[in-house]
């Protein structure tokens, strides 16, 4: 790992850096880089940024710690990422639920404390139902929903989470009241799909990737994607507007911010490792093999589509009664 | 599956995955003893190395590292009184007292080999029965659940101590715990003054080792300076006392093994249930169940064999259906993905021998856990040794660092504090923690799946029994709580309270 | 600190009054008739039925002995002043790690709680020189928790 020389000079650095800060840019990164992950172990947020952090840590040339600070409904991890010192020695990934949680009155903190470095990935929304249901399509759904309001049960996520918008949203699009499928609050996408397969639940909207073991099994079935094109690793699963006509689409993202204020320096030399590490083959193959996309998206991208999904997401809930901001 | 044996003893049998598999026995072995690191943790730990490795290396390493680390955790519970998980919860007070009796390495040599047979027995059910019980495991919904729970929070009932007045008060504490953070059906904050830490509820490993470790560092102060209470007689032969001790515990074994397997299966409800639940039906058809609590040899052979048979048991519904059980198998179905295996009813027929030689792993696993464990065990034990006033401290070190390692929040170290004052408070007034701790553990999941239940059936309370599994525990569950009043009714009508 | 079962009664019927007063204010489940106010009201009134049952139980006994007895931990000064540095030490690490670091916070903590618990000078210094340099290892540089660095960042890198 660190050679003596490498040690020597480190010291020396952070010597001088101690008295002028912010370290230059030349020397960074000295010493190792906490990852801040603000869900637990074994979900989708943690394994993306499980295998960038492998990745980067070879383009950065020190190790890139992952550290999942769990607790709070996200608000704990995503708060100690944009309170860390904007060294560029803590970063993290910031999730969809930035553009949430303000909303619903939980924390004042938005994506404008981060400095934003890349996207890891988008994860977009399917309406998924058990293999047994007989709702063949999308419009089949819509067309039962509509003759019975609130006799069919939807879930995948807590109360106000980003599938319960998914499925409000694409309700209200079609002209339905936005609880016409009325929520049902679960622990995440696994434990809905679990109560989908049961027979406890109708609907479940969550991410696409996240039912493409039981797609598979022939346990579940997709009905549509919520996405403006189809998806390559579902050919055969038509978007919303093919299927219905609506031009509702909803995707969750996953990205990689800094605190607010990182140096412009810092903040490049983390993109251009980011991106590097997101156009390995191994990116490739670990994104591959659970059903999820490669998209990646330099910072300025990023910024842009936050915003816009910050304003689009605040439209949704406030619609919904779950903005209290 | 037999046909496969050749090809996966091939496989696992090579000399990468031996190393591999030695190296990751030690890890999980020294992560589980490490107070607050979970197998989860360790098993998050191996993600990245695994990149380098074959997938049965990388599959052999994570059953090495789960199976050692669910043992070793039992480690500080007993010589510590420090629980790593909730599921060793369950019979960390009689560990303890048998440790203060000096018979440290008689607790954790039946919680070694009855954790290795528990194992090995869940194996051996994953290996001939996995699609059928996947498939048995699937048709649980929010209600089975629901029953479920009720289930084991009636088995309150039975470890409540002698005075059911304050086990009853426990349990309440226990469930008001719980309560604490956002409501499951609404998102709404409750009891958490202000503080966003406690959104999400009051961490729960810290919440024990404040309850368990803290309230007893608390209560043996008066006694500090004086000469250890705890005396270590060494055991001959640990293998030949806890022999004895399982001969004597047939029945126990065997029902701690079933019980352990059956609600393992069930994605979710996992190891922790299943040592209380085999708990609790352990003191209720024991001859000696004063003795629960105090040092009860036969509570550690149900409950210990209980939580490492549901381990094998979560692995089910993951491979069949690709549904995690536990955080564990959460991270095990990214690597099988990862490694081009798909999780499936068709898993068996398209890779048997690389799931032949997972089993196999496990089946290693639990052999191994012998030798490796009974060295660790007689390391460990040399703990005890330590003079009090140096090793005090260092268990409240520990016991910090280990609270803080859980979710990496300060905050955790003052949820650990309080929690210990309280349990502390509460000890010192007759009312037991264990009752506390499993509400803790099932508050949530009732008030949720009664609450998603209520919501479903649209508010009607006949939808509660209107599924046939449903139905049949809620029977059970009836059944329980007949057998504890007329137990009660008998026994000594006179200090029932009304 | 040891109360009667009367006083205990005293205290839950309290506690039962105070979660049900704040439970009182949560808002209802959209089109149902409860919400997250459900669950405390019958954990309160549950504290209620047994602080009532434990009131009755004395009192039917006869109220004899002390309302409060002090215990040994709070009847004794230096068990009490014990428990107090305790406590306070958990409170000093939570302060003062984030700046100076796990390990010298760590070991000024070992030093003043082994000493005060009676262990000769040298093998206090000896638990606080050894004991975080040791956990430091295993968890901060092997196991990757991101234990606080403070002043060891400036010597380590």
């Amino acid at each position: 790992m660190l050679t003596r020389r490498s040690l020597g000079r480190a010291a020396a650095l952070a010597g001088a850096a101690a008295l002028a800060r912010p370290a230059s840019a030349q020397a960074y990164p000295v010493r190792p880089i906490q990852f801040i992950v603000p869900w637990g172990a074994g979900g989708g947020t943690d394994y993306h940024s499980r295998t960038i952090a492998a990745l980067m840590e070879r383009e950065l040339g020190q190790p890139v710690n992952v550290v999942n600070r769990t607790g709070g409904s996200g608000v704990v991890g995503h708060s100690a990422i944009a309170e860390a010192a904007p060294d560029g020695y803590t970063i993290g990934a910031v999730t969809v639920e930035i553009g949430m949680m303000h909303w619903q009155g939980l924390t004042r903190l938005t994506w404008r404390d981060y400095t934003p470095i890349a996207m890891m990935n988008l994860v977009p929304a399917g309406v998924q139902v058990a293999a047994d249901s007989p709702w063949r399509t999308l419009k089949d759904m819509i067309d039962a929903i509509r003759a019975n309001p609130g006799r069919y049960k939807s879930s995948g996520t807590g109360q106000g989470g980003i599938w319960h918008l998914a499925i409000a949203g694409l309700l209200q699009s079609v002209g339905l009241p936005p609880d016409a499928a009325p929520w049902i609050p679960s622990d995440g996408a696994a434990s809905g799909l679990r109560e989908l397969v049961a027979g406890g639940v109708h609907i479940v909207p969550c991410g696409i990737a996240e039912a493409a073991p039981l797609i598979r099994a022939g346990r579940v079935r997709s009905l549509a994607v919520m996405m403006p094109q189809r998806l390559p690793a579902f050919p055969d699963v038509p978007t919303v507007k093919e299927a219905i006509g609506s031009d509702w689409t909803l995707a969750s993202y996953l990205s990689v911010m800094g605190p607010k204020g990182l140096p412009a320096a810092i903040a490049r030399r983390l993109e251009e490792a980011a991106l590097k590490a997101m156009a390995t083959e191994q990116w490739k193959a670990a994104m591959e093999a659970r059903g999820f996309g490669v998209n990646p998206m330099p910072a300025a991208e990023l910024a842009a589509f936050v915003e816009k999904s910050d304003r689009d997401l605040g439209a949704v809930m406030r619609a919904l009664g779950l903005a209290r901001t | 599956m037999i046909e496969a044996l050749p090809q996966a003893l091939a496989l696992i049998l090579t000399p990468q995955t031996v190393l591999v598999g030695i190296g990751a026995a030690l890890f999980g072995l020294f992560v589980g003893a490490m107070p607050g690191l979970s197998a989860t943790m360790a098993v998050a730990l191996l993600v990245p190395v695994s990149f380098f490795l074959d997938p049965v290396s990388a599959l052999t390493a994570v059953v090495m590292t789960t199976a050692m680390a669910i043992f070793a955790g039992d480690i500080p519970a007993a010589l510590m009184r420090i629980p790593g998980t909730p599921a060793s919860a369950a019979y960390v007070a009689d560990a303890y007292a048998l440790t203060k009796q000096g018979r440290a390495e008689l607790a954790l040599g039946i919680c070694l080999v009855a954790s290795a047979i528990g194992g090995l027995f869940g194996t051996a059910v994953l290996v001939l029965l996995a699609p059928w019980l996947a498939e048995f495991a699937l048709r649980f919904s929010g209600v089975e659940y629901f029953w479920l729970v009720a289930l084991g929070l009636s088995c309150a009932v039975l470890v409540a101590g002698p005075d059911p007045l304050k086990g009853a008060v426990g349990l309440l504490v226990g469930l008001f715990i719980a309560t604490i953070g956002q409501d499951v059906t609404s998102g709404y904050p409750r009891f958490t003054a202000g503080i966003p830490n406690l959104l999400s509820g009051v961490s729960f490993i810290p919440a024990m080792v404040g309850m368990f470790a803290i309230a007893e560092i608390l209560r043996n102060l008066p006694t500090i300076r004086t000469a250890a209470e705890v005396q270590t007689r060494r055991l001959g032969s640990i293998l030949r006392g806890t022999g004895a001790v399982l001969r004597r515990h047939p029945v126990n074994l065997v029902r701690g093994n079933v019980i352990g397997t059956a609600i393992g299966i069930l994605p979710g409800a996992g190891a922790d249930i299943a040592a209380w639940i085999s708990y609790a039906v352990g003191k209720r058809f024991s001859k000696e169940p004063e003795k629960f609590g105090r040092g009860s040899e036969e509570g550690l052979v149900d409950a210990g064999a209980a939580n490492n048979a549901a381990i094998a048991g979560a692995w089910v519904p993951a491979l069949v259906f690709g549904i995690p059980g536990d955080s564990v198998t959460a991270i095990v179905i990214g690597l099988l993905l990862m490694k081009g295996i798909q999780p499936g009813p068709d898993i068996f027929l398209m890779n048997p021998g690389q799931i032949g030689a997972v089993f196999l792993a496990f089946v290693l696993a639990n052999l191994v856990m012998i030798p490796i464990g009974l060295v660790a065990i007689r390391l460990c034990a040399k703990v005890l040794l330590v003079p009090r006033p140096v090793l005090t401290p260092l268990i409240l070190l520990f016991c910090m660092v280990g609270s803080f390692a859980i979710d990496n929040d300060p905050f955790a170290l003052v949820i650990m504090a309080v929690m210990g004052v309280l349990a502390w408070a509460m000890e010192e007034n007759g009312i037991p923690i264990a009752p506390a701790i499993l509400g803790i553990v099932l508050g949530d999941p009732f008030e949720k799946h009664f609450m998603t239940t209520m919501m479903k059936g649209d508010g009607s309370l006949a939808y509660f029994v209107s599924r046939p599994i449903a139905a049949v525990l809620a029977a059970i569950t009836a059944l329980v709580w007949l057998a504890i009043l007329w137990g009660l009714v008998r026994r000594k009508p006179r200090t029932v309270t009304a | 600190m040891r109360l009667s079962d009367a006083a205990l009664g005293i205290v839950l019927l309290g506690a039962a009054a105070a979660i049900a007063w704040t439970a009182r204010g949560f808002p209802l489940v959209p089109g149902q008739a409860f919400g997250p106010s459900l669950f405390p009201l019958l954990i309160a009134a549950g504290f209620a039925a047994c602080g009532a049952g434990l009131i009755v139980r004395e009192a039917r006994a006869g109220l004899r002995g002390p309302w409060i007895a002090a215990g040994p931990l709070l009847g004794e000064a230096r068990a009490r002043f014990d428990a107090l540095l305790l406590l306070g030490a958990i409170g000093f690490y939570l302060a003062a790690a984030p700046r100076l670091g796990f390990v010298p916070t760590a070991a000024v903590m070992l030093l003043a709680l082994v000493r005060r618990f009676g262990a000769s000078w040298w093998l206090a210094v000896a638990t606080a020189v050894l004991g975080p340099l040791a956990l430091h290892l295993l968890f901060a540089e092997w196991l990757r928790v991101p234990l606080p660095l403070g002043l060891i960042a400036s010597i380590r890198y």
